[in-house]
């Protein structure tokens, strides 16, 4: 009850946090700019989810873009084939890419490390597989066209400013609600699973279901993501959620830091705009993409918060020291 | 569709030489995984780089295949050495993700490396191996895949010789089962790494090259290629050697047959549902041992 008050009364960062997102559009006047921060608030929203299922559960998932996709297909497929209102379509493709986790959840959480993380893969794989040959329902190669931009009390929200606007109440919302759970009982049962499973079971938690909560919630997350990327681009292509994509977003969260509540947030952003700016060395882009990553993992294995946090700590502890 | 025997035939035959050829990427990731606790995401790109090398050394030094396949082998060896000796030794008590993160970002690099030097165009080799069908018996059957499988065959009958009598692959194998025993011993644990490292690079090579002449060589070849070889280690059983090469044969055979008898389409798919299958009803794979499922 705490969180939901501390939720409501807000905490003072926290509302400078949501000052500054309300008004970047009014700073930040580059359509191009505003569209990438589109982006970087629906993959925030994916990989908050992610980050609960890898950073605290501890369990490995390379194949999240394959959820991503099933999220985005299923709203396009419903606001497009059946006619339904992007506020109908919205909800239900969260619930469905959360069914689909959970019917592969329950079987595949029974391996453990590299294991699932193989796994996982494989399920990636076939979701982009199926994405790309069941023609009649997701129109197969030639991608998803047409589909609608929401509309709220008769305004289209069809550009990037009024899809930003759209974006940061969601991301808000689901920010304080994955750290309400992150503090809750539940999250300290996550974070024991992680750090020793046997010894978290011996405790009385229910391993394989707090594992399974924790990959339906990441797998609804990136459902909700991708309904959202879906009514944004209007457009949809099945080779966009590919084993790569799913790649990236681990390399966002173990960038900015796994299992830090803010890691998701600081590498969505890191790489998202690292990897425009370094369009300006062309075919250099990805070369200096891939080394920037290694050099984190090899220099930060703790991300880029982790490491500044860590810092950080020592600075306060030396002053501390020095004061006394 | 009437299928007669031979055509039964000629579906084994592809399928096995496709599945030599997944065995070979497969043997890879098991070699550097039981000597290194790596699974390494780049060794799909090994397997380009083999082919890359593999026909550029081909066009430019008087078109000997043999020749090509060697230096090609080697070159790939060389790469899989230096990331060993860079990234591996580095991150040695690093934990799993990172490793598995670090290996794909070398992955990220090599893929953008070699798109600059060799283009994203798909070059095609010419076919050294003839291009005209043999008849063996009732069968129809393309050289080029009796090339493959025996040229894989000598591969693995080499590397079986190499650990099983000489001593350098002795000590490996000792590296590999209990690194510090072996370091007591007297064993340059770290040459255990880099040739483990190597070895398993060359091996992706040669498969590389073996499989230029029948597809395209492009540099985007790697990654599914390393998704395949991956679930044909994990079909297997990881991190057993001769199931490496089981899994892989199996895995070639069982993409071959569907893709003629249900579609072509779900032909990709059918690696991945194997490799699902496979660890959620039986982790350990066909030929694992029981400590596996860690």
């Amino acid at each position: 009850m705490k969180k939901i008050a501390d939720l409501l009364t807000l905490k003072k960062p926290s509302i400078i946090w949501i000052i500054i997102l309300v008004t970047i559009p009014f700073v930040v006047k580059s359509v191009y700019y505003l569209h990438l921060m589109n982006y970087v608030l629906i993959l925030i929203i994916l990989t908050l989810g992610l980050n609960l299922l890898t950073g605290f559960t501890g369990q490995i998932s390379i194949g999240h873009a394959g959820f991503y996709g099933i999220g985005a297909y299923v709203s396009a497929y419903l606001s497009v084939t059946m006619g339904l209102s992007f506020w109908i379509a919205f909800p239900i493709s969260g619930i469905i890419t959360a069914f689909i986790g959970y019917l592969i959840g329950k079987p595949i959480l029974k391996l453990k490390g590299a294991y699932l993380s193989i796994a996982s893969i494989g399920i990636g794989e076939i979701t982009r597989l199926v994405l790309i040959n069941w023609t009649k329902v997701t129109h197969g190669a030639e991608g998803f066209k047409g589909i609608p931009s929401p509309v709220f009390f008769g305004i289209a929200i069809d550009n990037d400013l009024k899809y930003y606007y759209l974006l940061v109440p969601i991301v808000i919302i689901i920010y304080f609600l994955i750290n309400s759970l992150i503090d809750s009982e539940a999250g300290r049962a996550f974070r024991a699973i992680r750090d020793e499973e046997i010894a978290a079971e011996f405790m009385g938690i229910n391993v394989a279901k707090m594992k399974l909560m924790s990959f339906i919630i990441s797998s609804f997350l990136a459902g909700i993501a991708g309904s959202l990327l879906a009514h944004m681009d209007g457009y949809l292509s099945p080779f966009s959620f590919s084993f790569t994509q799913s790649v990236s977003f681990l390399m966002m969260i173990l960038a900015g830091g796994l299992g830090y509540k803010w890691g998701p947030i600081i590498g969505v952003f890191l790489l998202t705009f690292a990897k425009e700016w370094f369009r300006f060395f062309n075919e250099y882009q990805l070369i200096i993409y891939g080394l920037m990553l290694v050099l984190i993992i090899m220099f930060m294995p703790k991300g880029i918060y982790g490491s500044f946090k860590e810092i950080f700590l020592k600075l306060m502890r030396r002053r501390n020291e020095d004061a006394r | 569709m009437q299928i007669g025997f031979s055509d039964i035939l000629q579906i084994i035959v592809g399928g096995l030489a496709m599945g030599c050829v997944y065995s070979l990427v497969a043997l890879g990731y098991t070699i550097t995984y039981n000597s290194l606790r790596v699974i390494n995401f780049a060794q799909g790109d090994m397997f380009m780089l083999g082919a890359v090398f593999g026909l550029t050394i081909y066009l430019n030094f008087g078109g000997y295949y043999f020749i090509s396949l060697i230096f090609a082998g080697l070159g790939a060896a060389l790469v899989g050495m230096i990331i060993e000796r860079i990234i591996f030794r580095t991150l040695r008590n690093s934990p799993p993700l990172n490793l598995i993160i670090a290996t794909i970002g070398v992955s990220i690099v090599i893929r953008a490396l070699a798109q600059i030097i060799w283009g994203s165009q798909a070059m095609s080799f010419p076919p050294v191996f003839g291009s005209s069908p043999v008849k063996i018996g009732p069968i129809v059957i393309m050289p080029s895949y009796l090339w493959i499988i025996g040229i894989a065959f000598v591969s693995i009958l080499l590397l079986t010789f190499f650990f099983k009598k000489t001593l350098t692959g002795k000590a490996m194998l000792a590296t590999a089962q209990h690194r510090d025993a072996a370091s007591i011993m007297g064993i340059n644990i770290f040459k255990s790494d880099s040739l483990a490292a190597s070895i398993s690079a060359g091996l992706g090579g040669i498969g590389g090259v073996l499989v230029g002449p029948i597809f395209f060589v492009e540099t985007e070849m790697g990654a599914i290629a390393g998704l395949k070889g991956f679930a044909a280690a994990v079909l297997g059983g990881f991190g057993s050697v001769p199931g490496a090469i089981v899994g892989g044969v199996i895995l070639g055979l069982a993409e071959n047959f569907s893709a003629s008898f249900i579609s072509s389409a779900y032909r990709d798919a059918v690696a991945f549902l194997i490799l699902i299958g496979v660890l959620v009803f039986k982790p350990n794979g066909i030929l694992g041992k029981k400590i596996m499922r860690v």
